[in-house]
């Protein structure tokens, strides 16, 4: 299908009011943070990006979400921990942002990823990490701590889930808030292939407006992040759009092996995510000792939409697991 | 979709305030004469879907209202009126020596089209009133009632914006996408002339009449009702509207329910523009509407 001409429709332009008087996210006047060193990790015959911050001894390793997104919109908000003695570390995942763009789609596996993570962090040296991972990369954080038990000596679970059947039903029940004839107007346009319709996209706009990130202004970071996308990693794990998920994802579930993750846990989760709270519920409940921060005015980015809190709680739960 | 059909005649005419594009299709004595929407959009849409009828042996004009498509458009937004915009319409009548014309409004064409009828239906062999009303407050209730489908948390999202003035923000566009896609035109292409008027709409008169979108209506119009007084209008009368229109059904039975010489259709697969949607089956019953008021 022809994509249909750019319109701002009747409303655009109709006061002169823009986006002037809309309040900036918290963060968003900030000035990105550079990171001291840059490193190249050989991966699978290619090479990953990693970029850290601070020389605090207890390190922070970042795994962002996607599958296929680079890790600057994670990146950026929690550099600000090198100021509190950590140093963090966050990597553009195989076929990310910086990192090498191989085309062969058998390099997109979850196991595969979490076999890149070890490498990431046993090449920094720096013996066991507090692994964060966040949406999809809390999906490898668990694949990751199941896998390779002793890299972690914390775990924080952000915006994340467990068991994708289970959160694919509830992610439904977010599209059904739009409305049926609003499903049924998705589902056709899914069912023909044709996504790049103004109505189709609109409502995908919505959704992510409402789960994704509820900042009027989505900061610097996540927009780029967005935007430079690899579509062949996302489309082979997820999907088309987060509400449009086939990928081989699909049918990933580890919450039957939760139990066996011992290492102390924070489960993070905004009211509003995309990745519900139920499902940060279901890992709480799976892992033995994890604690659970909800954050109420948040959807699927707290870092950007509540960061004062946010970083108050993980420093603490930081502070609290660090040392041998 | 078909070429576009070009005006036999396009000739400019002066009326109060400026002067007006007017566009003519066809000859003979029997004359649709076209209202188009808005206020503010070009008769674009109007003029190209309906110039059809051209061969069913009718004279088709149209004409871009003032400050709108290729008519001038003054900065003065009190030119901007019912009163003003139905003298403009007698004018042009007259001075194209149309005689009595089967006249058309389409959406803001049958507020237009009612209160014209409701001065000089001397002049008006038979009035269809497509995707019109003709009460505002109850037509923008029943706005309100195709918005509030989008779910409680978009209605209060929408609301925000439109109280803090932030409807440009993506995600309050994006809403309006969605209902313009339902409400106003369901084709999955729109065509290039509904296009056309569209990106050319005069936000000073949309705005001074209407509001900022479709779904927000704070202009001059809001509180206007033409209802108590359409049982005046004795000319046969063809009421159209789509079942999906965003001037719903209920708008068009209230009005089919005052005229007192009036037939009503609801095209069931149409929203607010049935010559596209359902351009067959609304050519036909116009056709044997007009046929049949024929002098």
């Amino acid at each position: 299908m022809r994509r249909l001409p750019e319109r701002r429709l009747l409303a655009a332009s109709a006061t002169g009011a823009g986006l002037a008087r809309l309040e900036p996210c918290p963060r968003f006047e900030m000035s990105e943070r550079a990171p001291d060193e840059t490193i190249r990790i050989a991966v699978d015959g290619h090479e990953v990006v990693a970029y850290s911050f601070g020389a605090g001894k207890e390190t922070l390793l970042l795994a962002n979400g996607g599958p296929g997104l680079p890790c600057d919109y994670l990146r950026e908000p929690h550099a600000q921990l090198a100021d509190a003695g950590f140093r963090v570390v966050a990597w553009d995942q195989l076929g990310c942002g910086q990192s090498d763009k191989p085309l062969d789609p058998s390099l997109w596996t979850i196991k595969r990823y979490a076999a890149e993570t070890e490498t990431v962090r046993a090449a920094l040296g720096a013996g066991p990490v507090h692994l964060l991972g966040q949406s999809w990369g809390s999906f490898l954080a668990l694949e990751y701590a199941l896998s390779y038990p002793d890299g972690a000596k914390s775990l924080i679970i952000a915006n994340g889930a467990a068991d994708i059947p289970h959160l694919l039903g509830e992610m439904r029940r977010l599209r059904h808030a739009l409305g049926p004839e609003t499903e049924e107007m998705m589902q056709r346009h899914e069912a023909q292939g044709s996504l790049d319709h103004p109505e189709y996209e609109a409502a995908i706009t919505l959704l992510y407006r409402r789960h994704i990130c509820r900042c009027d202004e989505w900061p610097a970071p996540l927009e780029r992040t967005f935007a430079s996308m690899n579509k062949a990693v996302y489309g082979a794990m997820w999907g088309a759009n987060e509400y449009c998920v086939t990928g081989s994802l699909k049918g990933w579930s580890r919450l039957a092996d939760l139990p066996r993750i011992t290492v102390p846990t924070l489960v993070v989760t905004g009211m509003h995510d995309e990745l519900v709270p139920e499902s940060s519920g279901l890992i709480v409940q799976g892992i033995p000792y994890a604690e659970l921060a909800s954050f109420t005015n948040s959807s699927h980015m707290p870092f950007y939409e509540e960061p004062d809190a946010y970083f108050a709680r993980l420093t603490k739960f930081l502070k609290a697991n660090s040392g041998s | 979709m078909a070429e576009e059909r070009k005006p036999d005649e396009t000739t400019r005419i002066a009326v109060e305030g400026g002067e007006v594009a007017v566009y003519s299709f066809g000859s003979g004595d029997e004359v649709l004469y076209c209202l188009h929407g808005g206020p503010g959009l070009g008769c674009d849409y109007v003029r190209d879907s309906h110039s059809v009828l051209v061969d069913a042996g009718y004279r088709v004009v149209a004409y871009d209202q003032l400050g709108c498509g290729a008519s001038d458009r003054p900065k003065d937004v009190s030119l901007y009126n019912v009163d003003r915009y139905v003298e403009e319409c007698e004018t042009i009548r007259a001075e194209l020596g149309l005689g009595k014309v089967h006249l058309l409004g389409q959406s803001w064409g049958t507020w237009l089209g009612t209160a014209y009828c409701l001065k000089y239906q001397d002049n008006v062999k038979s009035y269809t009133l497509a995707n019109g009303s003709a009460d505002i407050p109850h037509t923008f209730a029943e706005m309100q009632r195709l918005r509030r489908a989008l779910g409680a948390q978009t209605i209060e999202m929408m609301q925000r914006h439109e109280a803090e003035g932030t409807i440009e923000h993506p995600e309050y566009l994006a809403a309006v996408t969605i209902l313009y896609h339902r409400h106003l035109c369901r084709c999955d292409e729109w065509p290039a002339a509904l296009n056309r008027s569209l990106d050319e709409i005069n936000l000073d008169v949309y705005e001074t009449m209407w509001g900022p979108n479709e779904f927000c209506c704070v202009g001059t119009l809001k509180d206007v009702t033409w209802l108590p007084e359409m049982h005046k209008i004795t000319v046969p009368c063809l009421v159209i509207n789509g079942m999906h229109d965003e001037l719903t059904p209920e708008c068009g039975m209230k009005m089919h329910r005052e005229l007192p010489n009036s037939e009503i259709t609801i095209f069931k697969n149409s929203s607010h523009t049935p010559f596209f949607e359902e351009a067959d089956a609304y050519f036909a019953r116009l056709k044997t509407f007009l046929d049949a008021h024929r002098a």
